[in-house]
């Protein structure tokens, strides 16, 4: 299926907000624009967040059969970016920048089976996948992981509609879900759609590849804003370009050298297709991943990043990490 | 003139600067005031003593950013060129990509390596009866706007070829300039290079008649490019990792062209 990612940009209306879960907000937006929504679906969001105008993605839960109502959930991390802090703030008849509904993630109809796995607010991008696969009397399993039930939006919506075909694991009732169990249950032709935290994804994905199951019958999305560590602020020198800098904890490494007058090659921007490849030549501190462009033993190596999510950590003290680009 | 001793003033023709060199004629059909020989790519193999070969002209169905495209990630030889030259460690080695305002370069080493047909009938030809293992490079120097010189070749493994020894191997520079003539056009120059039996001819004409099958394969795959790229005018480029030299290649041609006040030339349709 070709996927989109020419952006084309709405003003949109907020209609309604409301809390679903601790911390999560719902936001129903009416587009300039309305068009069909397909599952997987997500809106790219333009904030203006200090003087800088910032970009997020999130993808879109529900929408109207027109697309004329569309509904995102933004959770608000104590650690955040910035932009959850602002789309919490709206109130009905705020408007904002929109994207035309964006798909990076889409449900690939006519497998024997499906697994549906989404952690925290994960949820958002795969709630719609489990509807469409309800109405359409597929064989699925959709399989919800939380730290607590207040903090999983829509919980009891999914579990009204999915009944039987819904796993639902939490942290603080010791139901946490056996990752290797779950992969070594499926069946070997099952389509397993995830969206969650990278620990999450990253232990579905080692299982995935050490049962041998078809590499591509696992697809997950990502946006790059989860990693190992929490964002902390670190320094970035690039001596080819003379640039040494900070990245902020908002910020992407990317951005901060770009605004240094770095002259950067990039592509997709979520840490997929790689072009944003730098080597490491020193590194105090630890490499924070939040790639989906590298495997496991390529990540070991630790002498390569993704500039465009991944970070790099030091307890205490602000890790600084030297490279060279393209 | 015929039968007459004067030239008629008004019967002129337009000329064009034009230098000679590296057995190409440089002519500039722009603004005459800017022609300067001293912006020819460095192709001094064509001409150099220390090396030999031959090569032909492509008159290739499709624009010329695809030409540079093409050889800017030679991972392609894997898919493209898959008896001759292809060999799955050109997917599975590292590469570094680097530019300047003006050049890219990606460079790209495949250690301890079984020689593929190609290059283990070079090695052949100047180590009689060679078997074993080979260290395999492809140094690709891209010069602004349209010139790609490929430094290739394959030594004894382990001989110290990436530290820069490479008596015990076999060298090519693969010479390619490529001349846009509409935007779904372009006349491809190449020729094939070598350091060593300089003096066989033999080699010479294998060599041409070997790259220009291997040359053929790449013309159909971009005939068909740029005819899906015709019928799909709306889709996407979905670029990959391997495509940062192709896309600073874009890239630099994109700042020269808005530096001259033109827009940037993409190989869409036009109808």
């Amino acid at each position: 299926m070709a996927t989109s990612h020419t952006e084309l940009w709405q003003r949109a209306t907020v209609v309604e907000v409301r809390p679903v879960a601790d911390a999560v907000q719902r936001i129903v937006l009416a587009p300039e624009h309305p068009v069909a929504i397909e599952p997987g679906a997500h809106l790219d969001v333009r904030l203006a967040l200090g003087t800088d105008t910032v970009q997020r993605s999130y993808s879109i839960v529900d929408a109207d059969i027109s697309g004329s109502r569309i509904s995102l959930s933004v959770f608000r991390s104590l650690h955040s970016r910035g932009g959850a802090g602002l789309m919490h703030a709206l109130v009905p008849g705020d408007t904002l920048t929109v994207s035309h509904p964006l798909q990076d993630f889409p449900l690939r109809f006519g497998a024997s089976s499906y697994a549906l796995l989404a952690g925290g607010i994960g949820i958002t991008a795969i709630a719609g996948m489990a509807r469409v696969l309800r109405d359409r009397g597929d064989d699925y399993r959709l399989i919800y992981v939380g730290r607590t039930r207040a903090a999983m939006a829509y919980l009891d919506e999914l579990i009204a509609l999915h009944g039987d075909r819904l796993d639902v694991h939490v942290g603080d009732e010791n139901t946490s879900l056996d990752v290797r169990r779950l992969v070594a249950t499926l069946e070997p032709d099952t389509e397993l759609y995830q969206c969650g935290p990278i620990r999450l994804m990253d232990a579905v994905r080692r299982e995935w590849i050490e049962r041998e199951l078809p590499i591509a019958s696992l697809r997950f999305e990502t946006f790059g804003n989860s990693g190992w560590f929490e964002p902390q602020e670190f320094t970035v020198r690039l001596p080819q370009f003379g640039i040494e800098t900070v990245v902020g904890p908002t910020q992407s490494m990317l951005e901060a050298l770009e605004a240094a007058g770095a002259d950067m090659m990039f592509d997709c921007r979520k840490g997929e297709c790689g072009l944003c490849e730098v080597r490491v030549l020193e590194l105090e501190g630890e490499i924070d991943h939040r790639d989906v462009f590298y495997s496991e033993r390529q990540r070991d190596a630790r002498s390569k990043l993704c500039c465009c999510v991944s970070r790099v950590a030091r307890p205490q003290r602000g890790a600084v990490v030297t490279i060279s680009s393209s | 003139m015929p039968a007459q001793e004067t030239i008629n003033p008004s019967a002129t023709v337009p000329s064009f600067p034009a230098v000679e060199r590296y057995r190409y004629v440089w002519v500039w059909p722009g603004d005459p005031a800017l022609a300067d020989p001293d912006l020819i790519p460095d192709m001094h193999q064509m001409t150099d003593p220390e090396w030999a070969g031959d090569g032909q002209l492509i008159e290739a169905g499709c624009n010329y950013q695809l030409v540079l495209d093409n050889l800017m990630d030679l991972t392609h030889e894997e898919f493209v060129h898959t008896s001759r030259i292809g060999q799955a460690e050109l997917s599975e080695a590292e590469f570094i990509t680097s530019h300047t305002d003006t050049t890219v370069t990606v460079e790209r080493w495949m250690l301890g390596i079984d020689p593929p047909p190609f290059w283990r009938k070079n090695m052949r030809d100047k180590f009689p009866g060679f078997e074993g293992k080979v260290d395999r490079w492809q140094i690709i120097h891209y010069q602004a706007p349209s010139t790609i010189c490929i430094d290739v070749g394959v030594a004894k493994a382990g001989t110290g070829a990436p530290e820069g020894d490479r008596s015990q191997g076999v060298n090519g520079y693969v010479m390619n300039t490529i001349t846009p003539e509409t935007d779904r056009t372009c006349h491809y120059f190449w020729a094939f290079m070598r350091n060593y039996c300089l003096d066989s001819q033999l080699i010479t004409t294998q060599l041409r008649e070997g790259v220009h099958r291997v040359f053929g394969e790449d013309e159909a795959m971009l005939i068909a490019q740029q005819e899906a790229i015709d019928a799909n005018p709306d889709y996407e480029f979905y670029s990959l990792n391997i495509d940062a030299g192709g896309m600073w290649v874009r890239r630099l041609l994109e700042r020269m062209l808005a530096v001259e006040g033109r827009p940037p030339v993409a190989p869409v349709a036009v109808d």
